[in-house]
């Protein structure tokens, strides 16, 4: 079953002189095993888009349902936390135990799991992440590098094995190996474990190429939502929002102002190289 | 190009109490004034820690740093160092520590000593250089992540310091964000002779930059233009990096046969090259 968002407004501080209204009537469902990516300008309402899946936030006026579950109620909260695991923007957020080990193992044993299972899954989830448990799980939390909090963090989610992943800029300050390691590691958890992606990111790069589906927000509202292709076909209502293009796409824009006629909108570099080369082939 | 060091580092060391790592290992560099540098490296690999070093947030356990000749270690000099050295953090919530949007970016000046009538004009050319004019008097807590970023800039430009340090500053900003804060970064390295110091993990943004640092694993193993280091594949690849997007394909380019030059690293050069090549 999917998270449906119904008519979803929010408005930070209601009835205050300080009232914002962040989002306004945003319709959207993601479906089981779906990969949306969420992309926006700086203070589109992303992350307080995403904070309603879990229950985090909630509507001021619409609702929000997980697999049937609305998150207004009080006594499914649990429910509906241990469904959609949520790892913040800043990983500072969620980071809070005396070591990485305690902190991983946090979520884990909050779902009752026994000591041992959850070590197991500590361990494991370290692992995935690239922290070697040797290395980092006695040190505190407070005590590493921003990319490697930002790994702890995720540890911390995936342990609890969720059904959704929904993540406000997983990549940000990661290194582009750790980058290409933690997408893989994504598309494989939705491949063999059909685990529902929601991905806030900057990266247009990433969103194009991993995404089903991309929501784009605007001044809070949905401004539109559909596959890659349909998104990145609108460059320039895309730029004037302050968001962009792949990097492949924008050299494909660039080689047609020059009278290279490519016709293909290409997301990625390597398929983009291929036919690169493949002209230079042929008109010899 | 000026040659005067402002930040000089001879053999530095240094370790968290209580780790067993040690986070840099015998480091020597020096960067000259008006000079853009850029700090790139695989997680965990010194960065953040290498740039604290450079306004005595951190002092080396060995060896010497020195900022415009003044030792980092002797106390009397940490105001004098504060003024010309000025940073912003990997995470902004560590910069923002008061309650309103331009209470903190007038805290950095403040600190300084700068009169308050000269205080408002910065903070108020300072906000909307990073616009964020309208947020002013906004609780810093209620903004979104990219909106921290831009007011920890804010701070950082108020100050007006001659060394800008940014950790990672524009990681959470969207594509025309990202732009214009190196955008204005440039320009006052132009116009105003700021040197710039910036660790990022976007490859690309290390491409404008005069000299490019590589640490790996807490030691400096490679300095040197963008397109010295970004023409040493196999080393990246091994300091767990990677070129530019733009650096990858035309290396593929020119495997494949086509011939481009060694120079184009942007979209736009590479664009050139490849519409010379294919309507040659
Ligand atoms: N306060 C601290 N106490 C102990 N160890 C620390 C502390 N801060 C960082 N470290 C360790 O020192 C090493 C270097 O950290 P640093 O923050 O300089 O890395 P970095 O290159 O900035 O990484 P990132 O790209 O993840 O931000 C890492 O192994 C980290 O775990
Ligand atoms: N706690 C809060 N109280 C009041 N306003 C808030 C609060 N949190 C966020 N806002 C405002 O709501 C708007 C949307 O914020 P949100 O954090 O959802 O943006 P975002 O799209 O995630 O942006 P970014 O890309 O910068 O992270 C922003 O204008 C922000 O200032
Ligand atoms: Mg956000
Ligand atoms: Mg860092």
């Amino acid at each position: 079953m999917p998270i449906v968002i119904e008519q979803l407004s929010h408005t930070y501080l209601p009835g205050s002189a300080l009232a914002y209204p962040a989002l306004s009537d945003i319709t959207l469902t993601v479906s089981d095993g779906e990969f949306l990516g969420v992309i926006g300008h700086t203070g589109s309402g992303k992350s307080t888009l995403i904070q309603h899946f879990n229950g985090l936030l909630l509507p001021t006026s619409g609702s929000v349902h997980v697999d049937g579950l609305d998150t207004r109620e009080k006594k499914l909260r649990k429910q509906i936390r241990s469904l959609v695991g949520m790892v913040f923007q800043y990983p500072e957020y969620q980071l809070f135990e005396e070591t990485v080990e305690r902190d991983v193992a946090f979520g884990p044993k909050n779902m009752g799991l026994d000591d041992a299972e959850a070590a197991t899954r500590v361990s494991e989830a370290l692992c995935l992440v690239g922290l070697d448990p040797a290395e980092f799980a006695e040190k505190s939390p407070f005590e590493l590098s921003g990319g490697e909090k930002r790994r702890a963090a995720l540890a911390g989610i995936l342990a609890m094995r969720p059904k959704y992943l929904v993540l406000d800029e997983p990549m940000a300050c990661l290194d582009p190996r750790g980058r290409r390691e933690i997408l893989a590691l994504i598309e494989s958890l939705r491949r063999d474990f059909g685990t529902g992606i929601v991905m806030v990111s900057h990266s247009m790069d990433d969103v194009a190429m991993y995404a089903d589906r991309i929501a784009v927000l605007d001044k809070g509202s949905l401004y539109l939502v559909g596959s890659p292709e349909e998104v990145f076909s609108r460059g320039a209502e895309l730029i004037e929002m302050g968001l962009n293009l792949p990097q492949a796409t924008q050299l494909v824009r660039a080689l047609r102002k020059r009278g290279v006629p490519i016709e293909h909108d290409y997301f990625r570099m390597d398929e983009l190289t291929k036919e690169l080369v493949g002209r230079w082939r042929h008109e010899r | 190009m000026p040659s005067e060091a402002i930040i000089k580092l001879v053999n530095v060391g240094f370790q968290y109490a209580g780790s067993e790592k040690t986070a840099l290992k015998n480091i020597s560099l020096s960067i000259k004034k008006g000079e853009v540098v850029a700090v790139v490296g695989h997680n965990g690999s010194g960065k953040s820690t290498l740039c604290k070093l450079f306004n005595a947030l951190l002092l080396p356990a060995e060896g010497t740093v020195t900022v415009d000749g003044m030792d980092t270690s002797a106390e009397a000099n940490l105001l004098e160092i504060r003024r010309r050295v000025g940073m912003v953090f990997q995470n902004p919530d560590n910069q923002l520590v008061t309650t309103i949007v331009e209470e903190d970016v007038g805290f950095g000046p403040e600190n300084l000593g700068v009169p308050p009538a000269e205080i408002r004009a910065r903070v108020d050319a300072a906000l909307g250089e990073v616009e964020m004019r309208d947020y002013a008097e906004k609780a810093s807590h209620a903004l979104s992540g990219g909106q921290k970023q831009r007011v920890a800039i804010a701070g950082l430009l108020a100050m007006q310091p001659e060394v800008l340090v940014l950790d990672e500053a524009t990681a959470m900003l969207d594509p025309r964000g990202r732009e214009e804060v190196l955008s204005t970064v440039l320009k006052l390295n132009r116009e105003r002779g700021m040197t710039v110091v910036m660790i990022t993990q976007f490859m690309e943004e290390a491409l404008g930059a005069d000299r490019v640092f590589v640490l790996h694993d807490s030691r400096l193993v490679m300095e040197g233009t963008p397109r010295e280091v970004f023409n040493e594949r196999a080393l990246l690849e091994e300091s767990r990096l990677d070129a530019p997007a733009f650096v990858k394909l035309r290396d593929d380019l020119l495997a494949a046969g086509l011939p481009v030059s060694q120079d184009a690293m942007t979209c736009d050069a590479l664009a050139d090259e490849i519409s010379r090549a294919l309507t040659a």
